[in-house]
């Protein structure tokens, strides 16, 4: 009997590894498919630009990702990252003009855009600080806070932006933000973008892995109360996520903006928003949606697999509309998948051991 | 046995104090907020009190009050919301224009239909599986916005254009110009007034069909969650899922109808609004799933479910358009007023939840 | 019989008028308790005696109680989770707290996992996650890496302890440790806890059951009102002097038996399985019997009652009610049909505490209180008088908040509202779990009565003198399978029937 437990639990572990890295097993049929039908896929040029459509996914769900693990949902990204892309763009033409314009020359050029990226951070973190303090210090649903914070923003970054897109009065970062360190095939994808989206995903992924901080973040997101009784600040946990996510959130649009000289009030708002990519990026990447698992890196790659599947189907010449409800489509089948299994988990909840295997065996002789 | 009755006499008295202070401020919050506003709305324009100036605030706000009484269903249902409401507004609309070269009652009974459908669905993945209704209905007003945008190329549908590209996008247009190729040669210019119109339709005084029809959605409304058995359920399924499943009540189906309340209300509200906008397109009724939260919080309806109706919700919906009309008096612009109503909604919700926790009870 | 040492340097923890005032109610009231190194002091008292507040307050959930604390004779204000830990307390819950999808070692060490250069030491983690697991002699059973969702019960608990353990504390507080163990589990975690007493650890032991705190405490201090009534040696006290403190008045014939009639078969299942929970259980019910159902934690009691009651699924097997075959396929249809099921979770699904107690009582009726798809509550006005009375609800205030009323009376509530629905058979599971001693006599003597106006009732209950005064029959339930019948001719006492819920084939008098 004790063999047959033990058996029956090493089958579940080996499931759950596969359920762990799912997204790897993903990532490699989804490759293997787009191979299958159209190689050209590959070519170094398309993926270049497959991962730069990914990077601004990739650096939001940084922040997004570390907010569902401690058990919540910051669903006003997409006013942050527009926060972020207009306040750059805005506040370095405003410091332009005071450092002297283009007679400044490289000096004021470079405050400007410092200063510029510190508002818009600013911002970001400002908005995850509010964001934080009503979830939890307040203790209102996160929801709710974030879809109130979803339209104050929005609200605040038309006003900011009277409704038009800003551009920066000069192209100087633009070259420079998505420029290939390299020239080699397939390695062009090392933009100075790319670098700060790889870094900022392993410093965040390292912090999960390795620091007593990220264990007791899972156990906050995976057990509230019990952490408190641990002595975990559960306050200051969650509020940080808040503020990292903010921050995250922020940095993407900004970086975006630059990436395109130009920061629309409304990104995403008429196509894909990016909270629906990266909502369905970080499930599909494995983040328990109740909180208390969920990996940084799983949430970028799973980005990629999604990105790939877009591209796709564009190079098959589908139409911008069919890659919008693509991406309704996966997003409903993630959370319907994810909470039909957790559903199938609870029918067999109270389960005695013991009869499980009689249980099978009459269901046999039926 | 002694023991007991004190100490519960004890914990009664100390909470009735408290407690019916705190369900006058919930339940009559709303009108004394109300109250507030009128003293500034007459300080802002001598305008204010006139009744077309009233007219004017009622009807800007009936599209907003049909879709808060449907989500107020699924608030009092414990569910927090219902993101799906823009799509479904916007899927009536086109689809009560694909319709209306039936005539006007088809036009609306498809769109209802419709709205009955995708509720449904909504309904059986949040109440059966027990996902997650806020998490589900944006991914399903996801699903809804690209079903919509890949079937008319992105496009606007306008109820008077009959060309034959028409026929050949479209949400069901290709299918019933394929089982009914008549349809084509209907000539569409009278159809398309009289859908334009039912926006523009005035009953004695000026009161538009569009207030009359909010009002008849309402007090239903009200009847069916305050006084009918289905309500009754609903009170103990949403105050609390597990306890109203114990209860011999179909929970599942109890919620199962909460939302589909909700999409058949956003459905009735997508085809006023794409009469008033005189297109259908997937983005008219985007910040109504919002607006209708917010209107029901102000109305003193509790985030967790099983308390407070649509009197407060009415109140809310009223107080919504008031706070609009005056920051309009005081000249504040549109995106600025959709700055101050995110903030008047952070800070009501933050409130309530506050209140409701200083008090021992759940919190949202 | 009371200790009244003043000398606080002999106890390892020593709380002095301690107070706790929440909105409205005193919950502790200038409480002393005092716990000797090396002893195990059970904490006793009935709900809302103030034995929870005075654990949270060890535990350093309150920041705001008057009074003072001395753990090892140093005075101490326990006002964080955190403070309380450092002095030396450790905490074991009902309700374990485990973060089901972290693992083992991630729970045991949680807050407090070890880093090496700012790092994680994941080595470390693993070893002292092994040296901790040998206090509870799990090691070699429990990998440190395991989820803790792939954890049974019963090592959780031990985990739980050993956690506790690991921060060598000079106070330990166990809350009701053995509430889902089985009789084995809880010899194991008798000897447990001696050994822990051994080491010097003072032993803070909250329990309802007296059973337990005679077989396993040295000392017992009782709670009412949230006032301190006394602290005796337990050797020195019998178990009517505890229900007397506990109470506060004395109880004349506990339980008494009256006469009645038992009439014909009204329910009878055959067969009845529902794979993984319950198999094959064949038995009858008859009009106007009270049929008591035992058996261990985890046998099976409580899913029987769900099957039974429509709200889990019967695979296979057959279900007569008066004779007529149906098929339980939900709740709702069982209801109207005249089958109740009352739930041993009143919390969480039994009562919706946010509502009043009228809407509660009505939940279960609102068909009956409808005409034309309109329900009009005051049809139900005369019922829910008369079950009032009945139970003796107290406030007669029935629009107050379910949460506002006492653990007795909620549960009399939830009796009401299952008897509002008028049921020919009404299965209690747990009728009188978490009550005060009045109310539970109360309630027996509802049970009673209904049984004599003709109601069939199902007794589950984990409570051995509730099962052999109320039952006519019993039926026994090992493993997921009914194993035979008890009958009253035969003498019922405790003892036989926990005999005959471990599986002690003489105790029974069919064997099925």
């Amino acid at each position: 009997m004790r063999d047959k437990n033990l058996n029956s639990k090493l089958k579940n572990n080996f499931g759950a590894k596969a359920n762990d890295s799912r997204i790897y097993i993903f990532l490699v049929i989804v490759f293997v498919i787009i191979a299958a039908i159209y190689p050209a896929f590959f070519t170094s040029g398309s993926i270049k630009a497959l991962v730069s459509t990914s990077l601004i996914y990739i650096i939001v769900g940084v922040g997004f990702t570390y907010v569902m693990i401690g058990g919540n949902f910051d669903l006003s990204i997409g006013s942050i990252i527009n926060a972020g892309a207009v306040v750059t763009m805005g506040e370095f033409n405003r410091f332009y003009k005071i450092f002297g314009g283009v007679e400044g020359g490289d000096s004021a050029l470079i405050k400007a855009w410092i200063l510029a990226f510190a508002c818009a951070i600013g911002v970001g973190l400002l908005i995850g600080f509010v964001n934080g303090f009503l979830v939890a210090k307040v203790k209102v649903h996160s929801f709710i806070v974030t879809i109130g914070m979803l339209t104050t923003v929005a609200g605040f970054v038309y006003t900011y932006s009277h409704g038009n897109s800003i551009s920066a009065n000069t192209y100087s970062l633009v070259d420079v933000i998505d420029k290939s360190f390299v020239k080699i095939p397939y390695l062009e994808v090392f933009t100075p973008r790319f670098v700060i989206a790889i870094i900022l995903v392993v410093v965040f992924e390292f912090i999960l892995l390795k620091t007593k901080w990220g264990y007791d973040l899972f156990m906050v997101g995976s057990n509230k109360e019990s952490s408190f009784f641990a002595g975990i600040n559960t306050v200051k946990k969650v509020w940080i996520t808040f503020i990292i996510s903010g921050f995250t959130a922020a940095l993407g649009g900004s970086l975006f903006a630059v990436s395109m000289n130009a920061a629309v009030p409304n990104f995403g708002e008429r196509g894909i928003a990016p909270l629906m990519f990266v909502l369905a990026a970080t499930i599909i990447g494995g983040t328990a949606m109740l909180g208390g698992s969920g990996s940084v890196v799983k949430t970028a790659v799973a980005t990629i697999v999604i990105q790939s599947i877009f591209s796709f189907l564009i190079s098959m010449g589908m139409g911008f509309d069919a890659q919008v409800l693509a991406a309704g489509v996966v997003l409903g089948a993630v959370v319907f998948f994810e909470s039909f299994s957790v559903y199938r988990q609870g029918l067999k909840e109270g389960e005695r051991p013991a009869l499980v295997l009689e249980a099978e065996q009459l269901r046999l002789k039926k | 046995m002694s023991s007991d009755n004190s100490a519960s006499v004890v914990t009664l008295k100390s909470n009735t104090g408290k407690v019916s202070f705190n369900t006058i401020a919930n339940r009559f919050g709303v009108f004394l907020m109300i109250a507030v506003l009128l003293v500034v709305g007459a300080f802002a324009s001598p305008r204010f009190f006139s009744g077309a100036n009233w007219l004017n605030i009622l009807s800007a706000v009936s599209i907003l009050g049909m879709v808060a009484v449907g989500v107020s269903f699924v608030i009092y249902c414990g569910k927090y919301g219902d993101m799906s409401v823009p799509m479904v507004m916007a899927l009536s609309g086109v689809i009560s224009v694909e319709f209306m070269r039936y005539g006007i009652v088809p036009s609306f009974l498809g769109a209802v239909a419709v709205g009955a459908v995708i509720g449904l669905i909504n309904g059986i993945v949040i109440g059966k599986l027990k996902v997650n209704a806020i998490i589900w209905t944006l991914a399903m007003n996801f699903i809804l916005e690209g079903l919509i945008r890949w079937s008319y190329h992105g496009t606007q549908i306008y109820p008077d254009m009959a060309t034959a590209v028409t026929y050949k996008t479209g949400f069901l247009l290709p299918l019933m110009a394929k089982l009914d190729p008549n349809i084509m040669n209907i000539d569409l210019t009278m159809r398309a007034e009289n859908f334009n119109a039912l926006a523009q339709t005035y009953f004695a005084g000026g009161i538009p069909l569009m207030l009359v029809v909010m009002v008849i959605i309402m007090i239903i409304g009200y009847f069916i969650q305050s006084k009918s058995s289905y309500g009754n359920k609903l009170k103990v399924v949403g105050s609390n899922y597990d306890v109203g499943n114990m209860s011999g009540i179909r929970a599942t189906t109890i919620v199962m109808l909460a939302f589909m309340i909700s999409s058949i209300c956003a459905s009735f509200a997508g085809v006023f609004i794409t009469s008033v906008n005189k297109v259908g397109a997937f983005y008219v009724g985007a910040g109504y799933d919002f607006q209708a939260v917010t209107a029901i919080i102000l109305g003193g309806m509790s985030l967790s479910g099983g308390r407070g109706n649509i009197i407060g919700v009415a109140g809310g919906v009223i107080m919504l358009g008031l706070i609009t009309n005056i920051l309009n008096l005081f000249g504040v612009g549109t995106f600025t007023q959709k700055m101050i109503s995110g903030a008047i909604f952070i800070v009501v919700v933050a409130v309530n939840a506050n209140s409701l926790r200083k008090l021992g009870k759940d919190d949202a | 019989m009371a200790d009244q040492e003043t000398d606080k340097s002999q106890f390892m923890l020593d709380m002095r008028g301690v107070s706790k005032q929440f909105p409205g109610t005193l919950a502790v009231d200038k409480v002393d308790f005092q716990v000797k190194a090396g002893e195990v002091h059970a904490l006793m008292g009935e709900n809302g005696a103030g034995k929870s507040t005075l654990m949270k307050m060890l535990a350093g959930a309150f920041g705001d109680y008057t009074g003072d604390v001395y753990i090892a004779g140093e005075a101490i204000r326990l006002s964080t989770p955190n403070t309380a830990k450092q002095a030396g307390v450790a905490m074991i819950y009902q309700e374990l707290t485990i973060a089901y999808n972290r693992s083992v070692q991630e729970n045991i060490f949680a807050g407090n996992i070890p880093t090496k250069h700012r790092l994680v030491d994941k080595a470390a983690l693993r070893r002292m996650t092994i040296d901790t697991l040998k206090l509870v002699k799990l090691d070699g059973k429990v990998d440190p890496a395991t989820p803790m969702k792939n954890i049974s019960q019963h090592e959780s608990q031990l985990i739980e302890i050993a956690k506790a353990l690991k921060d060598e504390p000079k106070v330990l507080v166990m809350d009701e440790p053995t509430s889902a163990l089985t009789n084995d589990e809880v010899e194991t975690m008798y000897s447990l806890i001696r050994e822990v007493k051994a080491k010097g650890i003072a032993i803070v032991y909250i329990s309802h059951h007296l059973q337990e705190v005679f077989e396993i405490a040295d000392r017992v201090t009782v709670l009412r009102d949230g006032k301190r009534i006394n602290t005796c040696n337990v050797k020195d006290v019998t178990k009517e002097q505890l229900v007397e403190m506990m109470v506060g008045e004395k109880l004349a014939d506990f339980y008494k038996r009256t006469n009645k009639e038992i009439g014909d078969v009204i329910l009878e299942v055959e067969n009845l399985t529902h794979y993984g929970f319950v198999h094959g259980a064949s038995f009858h019910l008859r009009k106007g019997e009270i049929l008591g159902l035992t058996g261990l934690a985890g046998s099976g009691r409580t899913e029987l009652g769900r099957v039974l009651g429509g709200i889990d699924p019967m695979n296979v097997g057959t279900y007569k009610l008066e004779g007529e075959s149906i098929k339980p396929k939900d709740m709702n249809y069982m209801v109207r049909k005249g089958v109740a099921y009352l739930t041993e979770n009143r919390k969480k699904e039994g009562l919706s505490l946010r509502l009043s107690a009228q809407d509660n009582v009505f939940s279960a009726i609102i068909p009956q209180l409808s005409r034309g798809g309109f329900t009009f509550p005051g049809r139900g006005t005369k019922t829910i008088n008369d079950l009032y009375e009945a139970l003796h609800v107290v406030p007669n205030d029935k629009k107050i908040t379910v949460s506002n009323l006492s653990g007795g009376n909620q549960q009399k509530v939830l009796l009401a509202k299952w008897m509002a629905t008028k049921p020919k058979v009404l299965i209690l599971d747990e009728p009188t779990r978490g009550v005060d001693v009045g109310a539970k006599k109360l309630i027996h003597d509802v049970i009673e009565s209904l049984a004599a106006e003709g109601v069939s009732v199902l007794l589950i209950s984990s409570d051995l003198p509730e099962l052999v005064q109320l039952s006519d029959r019993i039926l026994v339930l090992q493993n997921g399978h009914l194993i035979g019948e008890m009958n009253k001719e035969d003498g019922f006492s405790d003892k036989k029937v926990l005999l005959a819920a471990n599986g002690e084939r003489s105790a029974l008098s069919v064997e099925f």
